[in-house]
């Protein structure tokens, strides 16, 4: 379900900011994050 | 930085476990847009503005799904409201060697900087006159360098000399290029709009008649398929009058000064007088679009029929996308080509294998545009019928008639404002839907002139109507 992944997504980029060099993978995590949101949101327009 | 990203990814993890609690569709996508705005705060710390990625593949494919033709699209996607000029790259290199030199020949030779303001104008080319000259400088002062540099190398064993003339032949080429272009532009601009001048000023008169009034008439056509080319005079209009505050006659004077059509250029000037004593518009443009409709009714068939003809397909042209088809014919056509050739270059059958392989290879592709120009047609011809129908009865959802060709999009029109969705945007779609450009704009044009207080049902029939006289006086079709 892509609310899991969402959710998976979100807790990554928590997980990600404690690190030093986190620019480009929350960049990464970010541009996927908001293709799961995109995709959620499609099913309930 | 760090925290900021880390509380917007810490609140869409409480959003996620909050979003199946969310008893409504909408609470549920509210939910998810809060979502959406915390990825854009992420982003936006990280430096990167919040877009979607989209391989130009994949945008293709939408774009293909709006069925929607390339320049209106590029129309639909630019920023709304009014955007800087930015001079050319190659006008400020030239400015930054040459600016004092440029400023110095139009003050020693004024008559010559306001012909090639005027000429510039004319042509429809936004580059200043002192920029201009400062471009016939620089590009004149490169080649001559460049071209006595290559010469030398190309005539070491004859004569330095030669390498002279070279030099001096390209800066003369470059010279006779920047004098002769912008005169040429603003011939073609001038005979276009002749041409056009009586379909604009009908246009005009029936963005009137729909009730329409002062400079959003003009803001009106600036939206019609007219733009194409007497679009730097209607931005100089609406901009003098929303940006600099002149009056609307003085606006019209301002524009007319550089327009190359002379005939256009008096039209603006009686516009201007007629707006300046107060009488009445309407009358004006009704009296004036039916004497020049009666002229271009006269002046109708001959080359200018083959002319129209050749304008139309060039439209098609723009419309044209890749069919499977086409590939079929070409391959067919190689394949006859080879077999003609290869196998039976002495054989009579030869010639006549020709002729299959290029009405083979052409066929399709001939087939095709004829059918779209016949679809254009039907659909335009429905659509005057339609606009007529709307006037009568004010309402989507008491249409009766049968509409042929256009008769799923109408369905789709009715089924529209049935539920409630406004005429404008319900039209809007139908345009689109339609992938018919001249209805596409006209859609436009209406649903602008609706913005500023005209009858969208008026409208719509005066300048389907006007445009539909156009066309027809046009192809002479009657």
């Amino acid at each position: 379900m892509s609310l899991d992944a969402i959710k998976l997504y979100a807790e990554a980029i928590v997980e990600s900011s404690y690190e030093k060099e986190h620019h480009e993978t929350i960049l990464k995590l970010t541009g996927t994050l908001r293709k799961k949101i995109l995709e959620e949101r499609s099913k309930h327009v | 930085m760090s925290e900021k990203i880390r509380g917007a990814a810490q609140q869409i993890v409480s959003l996620s476990e909050r979003f199946d609690t969310q008893p409504t569709k909408r609470q549920k996508l509210a939910v998810l847009n809060a979502m959406l705005e915390h990825v854009s705060a992420i982003e936006n710390s990280l430096g990167k503005k919040g877009e979607i990625g989209v391989g130009a593949k994949e945008k293709q494919a939408l774009a293909d799904e709006l069925h929607i033709d390339k320049t209106h699209l590029r129309r639909a996607l630019s920023p709304v409201g009014r955007a800087a000029y930015e001079g050319n790259v190659y006008g400020k290199i030239a400015n930054l060697f040459f600016e004092p030199v440029s400023r110095l020949f139009l003050r020693l030779f004024p008559r010559v900087g306001r012909r090639t303001e005027r000429t510039l104008r004319g042509a429809g080319l936004r580059v200043l006159s002192l920029s201009y000259v400062s471009m016939v400088l620089f590009a004149c002062f490169v080649l001559l360098f460049v071209g006595t540099a290559v010469g030398a190398v190309l005539y070491y064993l004859y004569a330095y000399l030669w390498s002279l003339f070279v030099g001096v032949g390209l800066a003369v080429l470059a010279l006779s290029v920047f004098v002769f272009y912008p005169l040429l532009l603003r011939r073609r601009r001038r005979r276009a709009q002749d041409r056009e001048y009586p379909f604009v000023v009908t246009h005009l008169a029936a963005l009137a008649n729909g009730g329409a009034k002062q400079i959003d008439i003009f803001r009106a056509l600036a939206f019609s398929h007219h733009s194409s080319y007497i679009g730097t005079e209607l931005n100089m209009i609406i901009n003098d009058v929303a940006v600099l505050g002149r009056s609307l006659p003085d606006a019209l004077r301002h524009a007319a000064e550089g327009m190359s059509s002379t005939r256009m250029r008096q039209f603006l000037h009686e516009y201007a007088s007629v707006v300046e004593s107060r009488r009445d518009i309407r009358e004006f443009l009704n009296g004036k679009s039916s004497d020049l409709l009666k002229e271009a009714e006269r002046k109708t068939g001959g080359i200018r029929r083959y002319r129209n003809t050749y304008a139309d397909v060039r439209m098609l042209l723009s419309q044209l996308r890749f069919q499977w088809v086409f590939l079929v014919g070409i391959l067919g056509a190689i394949a006859l080509l080879i077999a003609a050739f290869g196998y039976l270059s002495a054989s009579m059958w030869f010639t006549p294998l020709l002729v299959v392989a290029t009405l083979v290879g052409w066929g399709p592709f001939v087939m095709v545009v004829y059918s779209m120009y016949r679809r254009n047609k039907q659909l335009e011809t429905h659509f005057f019928y339609l606009a007529q129908e709307l006037k009568r009865t004010r309402n989507p959802t008491k249409l009766q008639r049968q509409y042929g060709e256009l008769d799923p999009y109408v369905r789709k029109l009715m089924n529209q404002y049935r539920v409630g969705i406004p005429i404008e945007q319900t039209m809007t779609t139908f345009a689109r839907d339609t992938d018919n450009p001249l209805i596409q704009s006209l859609v436009a044009t209406v649903v602008e002139s609706k913005k500023h207080g005209a009858n969208f049902y008026d409208t719509l029939e005066q300048v389907t109507t006007s445009a539909i006289l156009a066309n027809v006086l046009k192809t002479d079709l009657r």
